[in-house]
């Protein structure tokens, strides 16, 4: 019988992501090209989480599906603040960044860490990256002639930052905790892994509410 | 060792996950907070502005409304009478049998009533839209101005204009509204004020043309509302947007009115 934890984490958060989607796809004839960037986020999600499942039923290491994955992320995050975002120097440094990130990516695996262990290198990297963008973003709507929360950008906006500021410090130190654990410490790592999951998971409800708010204007 | 430091990073990362969650959720809130601050400040001074163009326009139309019942009135009372008083001795004269002093006399009599009627006409229609500024220029229209106040007696208009070139530049427009803002300024003065004295003073100060009426009279309390409506300052006030003027009113109960009018055009 698979724990609470296990289930939770490993299922009920991978399908939460079902819900955005699913609005999103009923919302389908509102939805701009930022939010459609949005929806293929949430598909690349789901489908790196079944990937990686499929892959550890089998025994099969998945840590490369997550350095793929950091890459596409980024790719895609990166794009969509290009899409919302208006400062000229802003979007040059995205330009920029949606180069060089990859390369320092694949550099990172291929020279620095294994490809099968956690990319702490990188992926809090990227985090940083993406809260620096939705800040920017924040600052860019400090002076909207609308109500705050009909603007459904200004949800995924929220949902990211959540996500990205609270799971820096679980992407940093996520090689450490794997290696320096024992028997005693189980209980807090899986705890961490929770924190993380409900991170998730509220990533994906704030961007439902944001596919909701879709109607047209 | 290994298990002390196995103990500090789990505590570690999750107090720094918990801080920086607790400090995004908390910029949010008051991000969304200030953001609906902002906007119902907008919302009240658009609200404002347009309850204050509403009744700016609520003025226009009345005052038009007036008009139209003024002009209405005195057609009907001087020439709509007139013409049923000549059509009646036309008909006495063609009903009764008359000699030729008699013809001749009814004859003058239409000549003057029609005479009558003609001035009549003229009247009402320089009143509607003075031909001394098209025909003259601004300050043959301000002495035409001044002479009909003076004639009627009553009160003495004085009028200075130290800006005759620029005055006499001015576009049609502008001349035509600042007219009837002084035939506005005047009316006011003789209905409410009884002042015995009005001066109009037409001068350049910092490369604007500006207008300084003054009259002696009983002046009102500026912060009265009632007073803003009833007085035609509304109309006063629109004609002022339309032009791009801007004036300043200094008035007080006993001590006379005096308007600086400074017409914000480069000239």
């Amino acid at each position: 019988m698979p724990s609470v934890n296990y289930i939770y984490t490993a299922v009920i958060v991978p399908t939460g992501v079902l819900i955005p989607i699913g609005i999103a796809a009923y919302q389908r004839k509102y939805i701009n090209k930022a939010l459609r960037i949005i929806w293929y986020y949430l598909l690349l999600d789901g489908a790196a989480n079944i990937l990686a499942s499929t892959l550890a039923e089998f025994n099969i290491h998945n840590l490369p599906v997550l350095h793929i994955y950091t890459i596409i992320e980024f790719l895609m995050l990166s794009y969509f603040y290009l899409l919302v975002l208006n400062d000229k120097t802003t979007r040059v440094i995205i330009k920029c960044l949606m180069v060089l990130f990859p390369v320092f990516c694949i550099v990172n695996f291929l020279f620095f860490q294994s490809i099968n262990h956690f990319n702490t290198n990188t992926r809090p990297v990227e985090a940083l990256i993406v809260m620096a963008c939705s800040l920017a973003y924040f600052a860019q709507t400090n002076d909207n002639s609308i109500k705050w929360s009909l603007n459904p950008v200004n949800w995924m906006n929220i949902g990211i930052l959540l996500y990205f500021s609270g799971a820096l410090f679980i992407f940093s130190f996520s090689n450490m905790v794997v290696s320096h654990m024992s028997k005693k410490y189980q209980a807090i790592n899986i705890l961490m892994w929770n924190i993380h999951a409900t991170l998730v998971l509220a990533m994906y409800l704030l961007f439902a509410v944001g596919f909701s708010k879709c109607r047209k204007r | 060792m290994q298990e002390t430091i196995g103990e500090n990073i789990f505590l570690l990362i999750i107090m720094c996950t918990g801080g920086i969650s607790l400090l995004v959720i908390s910029f949010v809130l008051l991000f969304i907070r200030n953001q609906n601050k902002l906007l119902k400040n907008r919302q009240q001074v658009h609200d404002g502005e347009m309850a204050h163009q509403k009744e700016l326009m609520g003025a226009i139309i009345q005052s038009q409304e007036t008009e139209r019942k003024r002009i209405g009135q005195d057609l009907h009372d001087e020439v709509g009478g007139s013409l049923s008083n000549l059509r009646m001795l036309i008909n006495r004269l063609d009903n009764e049998e008359t000699g030729r002093q008699e013809i001749e006399n009814a004859v003058d009599n239409y000549k003057k009533l029609i005479d009558k009627i003609i001035q009549n006409v003229r009247n009402i229609s320089h009143n509607l839209s003075p031909p001394a500024l098209a025909l003259f220029g601004f300050t043959a229209a301000l002495e035409e101005l001044s002479d009909i106040i003076n004639d009627s007696g009553g009160s003495f208009l004085s009028i200075t204009n130290h800006a005759v070139t620029v005055s006499e530049q001015l576009p049609y427009n502008t001349a035509m509204s600042l007219i009837r803002i002084l035939q506005e300024l005047i009316s006011n003065t003789l209905k409410h004020a009884g002042a015995k004295q009005i001066g109009i003073s037409i001068f350049m100060e910092n490369g604007l043309l500006t207008i300084h009426y003054t009259d002696n009279g009983k002046g009102y309390d500026k912060d009265d509302i009632n007073n803003k409506r009833g007085m035609g300052m509304q109309n006063i006030e629109s004609r002022m947007n339309m032009i791009n003027a801007t004036y300043t009113v200094q008035t007080a109960p006993g001590q006379g009115f005096s308007m600086f009018v400074i017409i914000g055009q480069l000239l």
